[in-house]
């Protein structure tokens, strides 16, 4: 069985690349377009790995991650935002963050290569 | 003391004034009468006491202005370096899948313009970085993050996304890093150390040698050291390199682009985790920079 992961993500091209590289790495892959869709798949049918992106419609990256977690889902979280961290440790650690990457400054091989390490 | 700019010279000097003016007036009302007994002395004190007040107030009014300008100045620039992040990503991720093959074969000469598109695609977003950091920087928003740093590793990386450009001017670039681990922020440290390399590739003509070098000091600290074969910094340059906009003549000449941000950013940056910088150069010989930071954060300074 591929291993699923599940992509938040509201911008359609980024949503496409994702998909593509990913798919061709032998994942299963879901997308969500904004925080409440990505919230309802969660809880219909868990993910191995959430990749999540912080400004989006409806309900943001900080929203989901705190929402899931209270709902008890402890899969690993890769936060992929444009926005500059501003996540100190102790917060990283209490919501579950795995990694925190700026998109632009990412390679994707780098991401295939973080994706991996957490499934 | 510092060099300082003019239009700060401007405002010591007025601070001077205005508190000559205030003490000079508090003497007047405080001068016991039966030296100057006259009715008028307490008035002119006054009025020598309110002259000096107006402009420190007028002072502090427009710090305050400069505060809230500095502040909207870097929300604006968060929030378009995020909708310029956000169309660079795709462009940067197609060209890596490009590159990549995963799109199936290239002839030579989409290789090359593929290549060259990329490079263009890291220095911009290079650039939003930079950019953000410095209004956040001046706004007095750059929060720090300390982590524990694997620094051969992140070396490593900087040297690889710097690699395409340093192949383009025909550079070698090596990097000597013992496996040590430092507490500080990362973000903060990335910045320095790009900023120095791709300095030290832009400022060396053709075929030079960079060497990214880092070790432990005996204090506690780690150095870092990037060095160049390249052009070097003339002596009557050296004094004002971190200067803000600066750029040194002999540089300016050749045919590269700069904005004289990028070593004011790194002194800046370096002091915030603590360290300092210091260089050594010689004119058609070389560069060398040296940062040198604490092993661990200070915690005032987090």
């Amino acid at each position: 069985m591929p291993k699923k992961i599940l992509i938040a993500e509201d911008d359609q091209f980024i949503n496409d690349l994702y998909r593509m590289n990913l798919q061709q790495a032998g994942y299963d892959v879901v997308v969500a377009l904004n925080g409440v869709e990505a919230v309802r798949l969660i809880n219909e049918s868990p993910p191995d790995l959430l990749l999540l992106d912080l400004l989006m419609p409806k309900l943001d990256g900080h929203r989901v991650l705190e929402k899931i977690r209270s709902q008890g889902h402890k899969f690993p979280v890769i936060i992929l935002s444009n926005l500059t961290e501003d996540m100190d440790e102790a917060t990283r650690m209490s919501l579950g963050v795995s990694e925190y990457f700026v998109k632009s400054e990412l390679d994707l091989s780098k991401l295939l290569v973080a994706v991996r390490q957490y499934l | 003391m510092p060099k300082l700019p003019p239009y700060h010279r401007l405002r010591v000097l007025t601070v001077i004034l205005a508190v000559g003016l205030i003490l000079c007036g508090a003497l007047l009302l405080l001068t016991p009468a039966p030296v100057l007994a006259t009715d008028v002395l307490p008035l002119v004190g006054i009025i020598l006491i309110v002259s000096g007040l107006a402009p420190l107030l007028s002072i502090s009014a427009r710090a305050a202005e400069h505060k809230l300008v500095e502040r909207a100045k870097s929300e604006f620039v968060s929030l378009s370096s995020h909708e310029l992040r956000t169309p660079l990503t795709s462009i940067k991720w197609t060209l890596e899948m490009f590159k990549a093959g995963t799109t199936g074969p290239l002839n030579l000469m989409q290789i090359e313009l593929v290549n060259r598109a990329h490079v263009s695609a890291i220095r911009m977003a290079q650039t939003i970085t930079t950019m953000l950091m410095l209004s956040r920087l001046e706004a007095k928003r750059l929060k720090l993050i300390p982590r524990s740093i694997k620094l051969q590793e992140l070396l490593q990386t900087i040297k690889d996304e710097q690699q395409e450009h340093a192949r383009r001017m025909k550079h070698t670039v090596t990097v000597v890093s013992p496996e040590l681990e430092l507490r500080t922020d990362e973000q903060l440290l990335k910045e320095i150390v790009i900023n120095l390399l791709s300095n030290a590739i832009k400022y060396t003509p053709e075929g030079g040698h960079i060497h990214i070098a880092a070790k432990t000091e005996p204090d506690d600290t780690v150095s870092i050291m990037v060095s160049d074969s390249g052009y070097g910094i003339p002596a009557v340059e050296q004094p004002h390199i971190f200067t803000k906009f600066y750029r040194a003549e002999n540089i300016q000449d050749k045919e590269t682009s700069g904005t004289g941000l990028g070593l004011y950013l790194v002194q800046a940056l370096v002091e915030l985790l603590g360290g300092v910088i210091s260089f050594q150069s010689q004119e058609n010989k070389g560069t060398t920079f040296t940062v040198k930071l604490p092993a661990t954060l200070p915690t005032q300074h987090a």
